[in-house]
């Protein structure tokens, strides 16, 4: 065999090169060490976002990385910048951020000037080609003395010849090393036809027109290196080696430093983390701190400080110690967050008394996988405490994590059949589509995961700027960060822990109690009862249908059945089938067997069942002997398997594993179907015990205060799984007094009054009404309060300052009835209303007021409904009952009575619509009439051929079979009638 | 009087010229027409009623010739044209005879009948006043201020309490047409059917109007050139389609065009009975202009000769695979698309032609030797014609320079495609 010459690929641009590259990082990096290259470099445009994932692949295939970036600087000059040592990949990483922050989202520029001085540690390699001018080389000699290289990358465009040669001229003229490279955009050739179409979906024009804008070939691939042998001078290749041996770099020694401002002068983080933790556990145990809740929070302490955590605690402390003082609710959640010590921080108000959850099952010594705390914070607050960590830090050391968006099937589809102008069926479409599947397409920002540092954050990872006017992200996403160690702290908004504050709120006012998350009394059996009633409109996460035919069988009676409720009802466990053989077994009908004392370590806690994505993590460990390493990638793979396509390379690993360990075939093949089944939705204990908390806290305000609690969720909308109109439908239920929208009484947010029984009255606020500005509302509240009740429409509008559209919007609610009387009344007057001129402002021309006949009923439900969205007469089925009742409709109440399998015929207002992802296909319609509900199963073939009249129809009629499974009962749907004309008669009196 | 009004619901606006036609129509039943934009037409057909033997008779016909019209009308007849409209709108067609009846009939109609802005429409159903007696209820005084005057005014109009004049409809005594290519032109084949379309309408409607013309006005439109204009004229005044289109088509054969036509137009009137009309066939065309000799007339004389789809031009194409890097084009046609950066030959065969090549060595005429190359072309997988080949230029003994390539998809064979010169 022939002399082979060494090699390393220099100059290599990965799918991060958005549209470009036609190779994902870690294929390139794996294809490298295969053709036995010495190194490769990974050197996106402008962008080191690929690198983490190169990073990962190149320590597992035993491959040098080199970490670079090239720049087209102008129409004549591009180059590559790498980074040999840490201080030059910092300065690469702060030139990108720069380059980044001087264009839009998406685009870079940087000029010459800009490259003077400020990467001084950066090798430079000058790409030339057969029309560079001598002037760039020259200003590459004088830009990067003793570290600048020419390079010319051959692709037998018929041009290689006069190209090595120029290239090798101007290298001897200057005294320049020439050096060989790639321009690689694939790591095979078998790429070509997806790279044509990514160039045809980045120009936006069908490939067959794009002509030479094409390459005229394939040959930007990684080559074997005999052709490179036969391409390019000895000399040339060689020089690349030269290169790759001055790079020491390695993203391994990025060492994340966090904020040293957090620890006061005399203190180290760990006493001082002591001392904030025994302060707060005086504050929370006044009459002395518990023995065992003691000797949790040194054992954590502990093992916070032999993994050197202390100055994430602080900072994640920090933040909610902001939060605190400004009164603003939040929660921690996550591996660490539900720990003695993170509740004397006030980061989550779990007890750690109340639930027996051990820290050490959330943070781990051996796994050495960083802590990850997730705080919500309320949402209508949550950028307040976003401006703090700028504020505090600066924007050049904090940042938003990057979320990378990936073609997906359908925008892959979409993409790669415009590009080929025309079938989307055709084999080729789909075989490209299935490779583009996964391609990163742009950098979004994360919900809420801020990178904070120490130094500048430029100089360990690039910036740039989101779409978000103010905001910058980080070039990498959680996954990366997570890789290296590097930690963030997550700020997420949450609607409900707005309602909750809110609630407090009116708690306080109107009862004088006051309550915190921490305060609201625990283990409340009433509470319970409440929800194994399914008594849940409102209620955080158990409120939604699934939820709620759930709660009457798995019947949550303490904290723990809380975290598995809201853990079990989600579409992993569900199609993975764990919610049956649960509720079996809690019934008692069935005896839970393991089959090793380690796998009933792990699952005891939920029956046998794995519910949480710990415990499968878990699972793997003990039963199929993987490290926690390979756990960790399996909980990866599974939440991107759908993604990425397929967890079959675990698969056998895991049956062998488990058979070698002696576990029975059906049940490691059981467990693989489990993992499979979690895919996106597992859900971590750690996350759930955190959300429990808020479904305890929102169930007791519901069933103690129901009043508050609707006008605090009222007040908070939109959020959560029901309308204004079915909350206020719910709470009338529950015997609270609900008054109509009023411009005499109402503010701008639904309040409570005093009324004759024991909960006070809700008052429906202006904002309710739609087409009424929140301005407005406030003007008419102003007015209000300074000054003597409003005389008639005319001193309303001169007050408060209204114009006609604001007057309008107040009569079609109603709120105008008190000053006016009925809303024809209303209109008469607010259409009477002059323009107030400065003279005659007041003077209201006596004139005479017709009789206009009062709306009838339906009128003024139709008109509610129109205006407000819900009404406080009656139900406008109800209205409709005779008729509905003639075509064979029966309410929701009478059904109940029905046995199963028997015909039923149900229409009403069409409330939800649900087509869950893990249903596949089959759509979920709620059914609402003036006596209840009726839940519609329409089963995917139907729900796809009346898909245009389900998603349009306001009152639906379907005729069906009633099943009834215990207390579960539903309709599933068999024939659809359009009943929209029931309603227009409503509204023109013909019923 | 009487009213009748036409009511076309499916009208769109900005189609006012179809409101023309029906006026137009109209005049066969009575000479008081009245344009009621943008959905109607009135007829006063109170001093018909006599001649068409009453009003039942009248209705008779009218709904005959409807029937052949095709269109969708609503009709209402009542003492007051706004009344009509009303009737008409609302698709009541029992006729209103007597002002006394009005209170009744109009009373139970829909406020939408009455020609409402959308905010009026608005305040209207917040008031909850849908009929017009409930509008007519309320204070004259307070509805003014609160709904504008021009609706209590259209009410009174409609119950006779206020004049209510309208202003005759004339037909108009001249005709014009125009229409655009869809794509630029040199020839009048097409033009000539556009026109003749024109002619077809222009003699129906001079049909309908018992009048006939003597001239018309042809122009063909050009772009950056004054219009082509030709007059058709006849000795005496006609209204024959069929004549008309003839001598056209006789002005468009002799006509030699100096630029692509874009558009057409068709002009003719006032019409008039008189016979006095100067014509004069061959007076438009200027014989000197139809000598000048082009490129243009060139290709024009070589296709007249060979027949048109033998002379045609070369063009180069945006394309990497040489097959697809030229196309036949109109001839002198220009294209923007540069030459490849690498030579290319100016003859290329239309199928590669297999080369033998024993030990590897391609063959032509003798043993080749490349002398430049490879150029690597790879493109075309979107169309199923993709090629993998490497283009060399090489030379024999003979002096001949040729492009050939090996075939990467079918095991390196070499095949010659181009000649130099």
């Amino acid at each position: 065999m022939a002399f082979l010459p060494d090699y390393a690929e220099l100059y290599c641009l990965s799918n991060f090169s958005f549209l470009k590259g036609a190779s994902h990082p870690e294929e390139l990096v794996i294809q490298a060490g295969s053709l036995s290259y010495q190194a490769i470099a990974i050197t996106d445009e402008c962008s080191l976002a690929g690198v983490v994932r190169a990073h990962r692949a190149a320590k597992t295939h035993h491959i040098k990385l080199i970490i670079g970036s090239f720049f087209q600087i102008d129409t004549q000059l591009s180059l590559i910048l790498i980074a040999p040592d840490r201080a030059a990949y910092g300065q690469l990483s702060a030139l990108i951020s720069l380059a980044r922050s001087q264009a839009k989202k998406g685009s870079y520029q940087l000029s010459r000037s800009d490259l003077q001085g400020s990467v001084p540690n950066c090798l430079a390699l000058l790409v030339v080609e057969p029309s560079s001018p001598d002037e760039i080389v020259q200003w590459a000699a004088s830009t990067f003395p003793h570290r600048a290289w020419l390079t010319t990358s051959l692709h037998q465009d018929g041009q290689d010849t006069a190209r090595l040669a120029h290239c090798q001229a101007l290298a001897a003229r200057f005294s320049l090393p020439a050096v060989a490279s790639g321009a690689v955009l694939m790591h095979r050739q078998g790429r070509r036809a997806l790279q044509d179409t990514l160039t045809a979906i980045r120009l936006n024009c069908p490939v067959s027109t794009l002509g030479r804008q094409l390459a005229s070939n394939g040959e930007r691939h990684l080559k074997p290196r005999q052709r490179l042998a036969r391409s390019y001078p000895e000399s040339m290749l060689a020089e690349t080696i030269a290169i790759a041996k001055r790079c020491t770099f390695s993203l391994d020694v990025l060492r994340y430093e966090y904020p040293a401002e957090l620890v006061p002068a005399g203190h180290t983080p760990a006493s001082w983390l002591r001392v904030l933790t025994e302060r707060g556990a005086a504050q929370h145990w006044p009459a002395g701190v518990p023995a065992k809740v003691t000797a949790m929070i040194e054992h954590e302490l502990e093992l916070i400080h032999a993994l050197n955590y202390e100055p994430y605690f602080l900072t994640v402390h920090d933040v909610v110690a902001f939060a605190r003082q400004q009164n603003i609710l939040c929660q921690g959640r996550g591996s660490a967050a539900n720990s003695a010590v993170c509740f004397c921080l006030g980061i989550t108000s779990v007890d750690p008394s109340r639930a027996s959850l051990l820290f050490e099952r959330f943070i781990s010594r051996e796994r050495n996988e960083p802590p990850d705390i997730d705080v919500d914070f309320e949402h209508d607050r949550r950028e307040e405490v976003i401006q703090y960590i700028y504020r505090k830090y600066g924007r050049h050391r904090a940042a938003l994590a990057a979320t990378v968006i990936c073609y997906r099937e359908k925008s892959a589809l979409r993409d790669v059949s415009k590009a080929l102008g025309g079938n989307p069926n055709s084999a080729l479409c789909q075989q490209l589509t299935q490779t583009l599947i996964g391609f990163p397409r742009h950098l979004s920002q994360h919900v809420g995961g801020f990178v904070i540092s120490r130094g500048p954050l430029s100089e360990l990872v690039p910036t740039e700027n989101a779409a978000m006017a103010g905001r910058s992200i980080i070039q990498w996403d959680k996954d990366d960060l997570e890789s290296l160690g590097l930690l963030k702290v997550d700020c997420l908004a949450l609607g409900m822990l707005s309602a909750i504050h809110r609630c407090f709120d009116l708690i306080a006012a109107h009862h004088g109690r006051t309550l915190s998350l921490a305060q609201v009394p625990a283990d409340d059996k009433t509470v319970y009862d409440m929800l194994c009633r399914a008594d849940t409109v409102g209620v955080f996460q158990v409120e939604s249908r699934a939820q709620m035919s759930m709660l009457p069988r798995l019947r949550p009676r303490s904290f723990y059945d809380l975290i598995i409720q809201i853990s079990i009802v989600r579409p992993g466990p569900i199609q993975g089938d764990m919610v049956h053989p649960y509720l079996r077994r809690r019934e008692g009908k069935e005896t839970v067997t393991y089959p090793s004392a380690e796998v009933k370590a792990v699952l005891e806690r939920t029956l046998g069942v794995p519910i949480f994505q710990e415990q499968v993590m878990q699972l793997v460990i003990v039963a199929a002997g993987f490290s926690p390493g390979e756990a960790d990638q399996v909980r990866r793979a599974m939440a991107a398997w759908k993604k990425r396509g397929g967890l079959g390379h675990f698969r056998k690993r895991l049956l062998d594993g488990m058979a070698a360990r002696g576990y029975a075939p059906e049940f490691a093949e059981r467990l693989y179907d489990q993992i499979c089944g979690f895919g996106d939705y597992g859900f971590p204990e750690s996350h759930a015990a955190s959300f429990a908390l808020l479904v305890y806290v929102s169930a007791w305000l519901k069933c103690h205060y129901p009043a508050a609690f609707t006008c605090a969720l009222l007040n908070s909308q939109p959020m959560g799984f029901y309308a204004p109109a079915q909350l206020v439908a719910d709470v009338r239920a529950h015997q609270v007094q609900v008054l109509p929208v009023d411009v005499r009484y109402s503010d701008w947010d639904c309040t409570l009054e005093p009324s004759d029984s024991c909960q006070p009255a809700l008052r429906l606020g202006l904002r309710l009404i739609k087409g009424l500005g929140h301005a407005v509302g406030q003007r008419i509240m102003h007015s209000r309060e300074h000054g003597a009740a409003f005389a008639n429409v005319a001193d309303l509008t001169h007050r408060a300052q209204l114009d006609r559209g604001a007057l309008r919007a107040l009569a079609d609610a109603g709120a105008l009835a008190g000053i006016t009387g009925h809303r024809h009344q209303a209109w008469w007057q607010v259409l009477g209303v002059e323009r107030p001129t400065p003279l005659f402002s007041a003077t209201h021309n006596k004139e005479s007021i017709p009789t206009l006949n009062p709306p009838t009923e339906a009128q003024d439900v139709v008109g509610d409904y129109r205006s407000m969205g819900l009404t406080l007469g009656r139900h406008p089925i109800a209205l409709l009952r005779e008729p509905l009742r003639k075509r064979g409709y029966r309410p929701a109440s009478e059904l109940k009575q029905k046995a199963h399998r028997r015909i039923a015929r149900a229409a009403g207002l069409v409330i939800n619509r649900q087509r869950p992802g893990a249903a596949k296909g089959v759509m979920f319609l709620t059914l609402e009439d003036e006596t209840g509900i009726v839940n519609v199963v329409v089963w995917r073939n139907l729900a796809e051929r009346h898909q245009h009249l389900l998603y349009q129809v306001r009152l639906l009629g379907v005729v069906g079979i009633w099943e009834r499974r215990g207390d579960v009962e539903h309709l599933i749907a068999g024939r659809f009638e359009n009943e929209d004309p029931f309603l227009g008669n409503l509204e023109n009196q013909i019923t | 009087m009487l009213w009748l009004c036409l009511h076309f619901p499916q009208l769109k606006e900005g189609n006012a010229h179809l409101l023309e036609d029906a006026a137009e129509w109209a005049l066969q039943f009575t000479a008081r027409i009245s344009l009621a934009p943008p959905q109607a037409v009135l007829l006063e057909i109170g001093g018909s009623l006599h001649y068409f033997g009453g009003l039942e008779a009248l209705r008779q016909q009218i709904d005959n010739a409807l029937a052949q019209q095709m269109w969708h009308v609503q009709s209402g007849i009542a003492p007051t044209p706004t009344a009509a409209l009303l009737l008409a709108r609302a698709n009541d067609s029992t006729p209103v005879i007597h002002h006394a009846e009005l209170g009744t009939r109009l009373g139970h109609l829909s406020v939408n009948t009455l020609a409402l802005s959308n905010k009026q429409a608005m305040a209207l159903q917040g008031l909850g006043c849908r009929s017009i007696d409930g509008l007519r209820s309320m204070p004259a005084d307070g509805l003014a201020r609160r709904l504008g005057r021009p609706l209590l005014m259209q009410l009174q109009c409609a119950f006779g309490e206020r004049a209510d004049p309208r202003e005759y409809w004339a037909p108009s005594p001249t005709f014009t047409a125009k229409e655009d290519l869809t794509d630029e032109s040199w020839q009048t084949h097409i033009p000539l059917a556009m026109l003749s379309k024109m002619i077809d309408q222009l003699c129906q409607r001079l049909q309908r109007l018992h009048a006939e013309v003597s001239t018309l006005v042809i122009e063909l439109q050009h772009r950056q050139r004054p219009p082509t204009a030709l007059s058709v004229g006849v000795l005496t005044p006609t209204r024959d389609a069929p004549r008309l289109k003839e001598l056209l088509a006789q002005h468009l054969d002799n006509l030699t065009l100096k630029a692509p036509i874009i558009a057409v137009a068709c002009t003719a009137g006032p019409f008039s009975m008189s016979q006095d009309a100067p014509t004069d066939l061959l007076a438009t065309l200027d014989p000197a202009e139809t000598q000048r000799a082009s490129w243009q007339t060139l290709v024009e004389d070589l296709s007249s000769r060979l027949s048109k789809d033998r002379v045609r031009g070369l063009q180069l194409c945006d394309e990497h695979r040489p097959e697809y890097a030229w196309q036949y084009s109109a001839p002198a046609q220009q294209s923007d698309t540069s030459l490849p950066p690498m030579p290319r030959p100016l003859w290329l065969l239309e199928q590669p032609r297999p080369l033998a090549a024993p030990q590897g060595q391609p063959q032509y005429h003798g043993q080749l030797v490349l002398e430049q190359g490879p150029e690597r072309i790879e493109s075309g997988w979107w169309d199923g014609h993709d090629i993998r080949r490497d283009y060399y230029l090489a030379s024999n003994t003979h002096g001949e320079r040729l492009w050939i390539f090996r075939d990467r998809c079918k095991a390196g064979r070499w095949y010659l495609h181009g000649l130099f010169a």
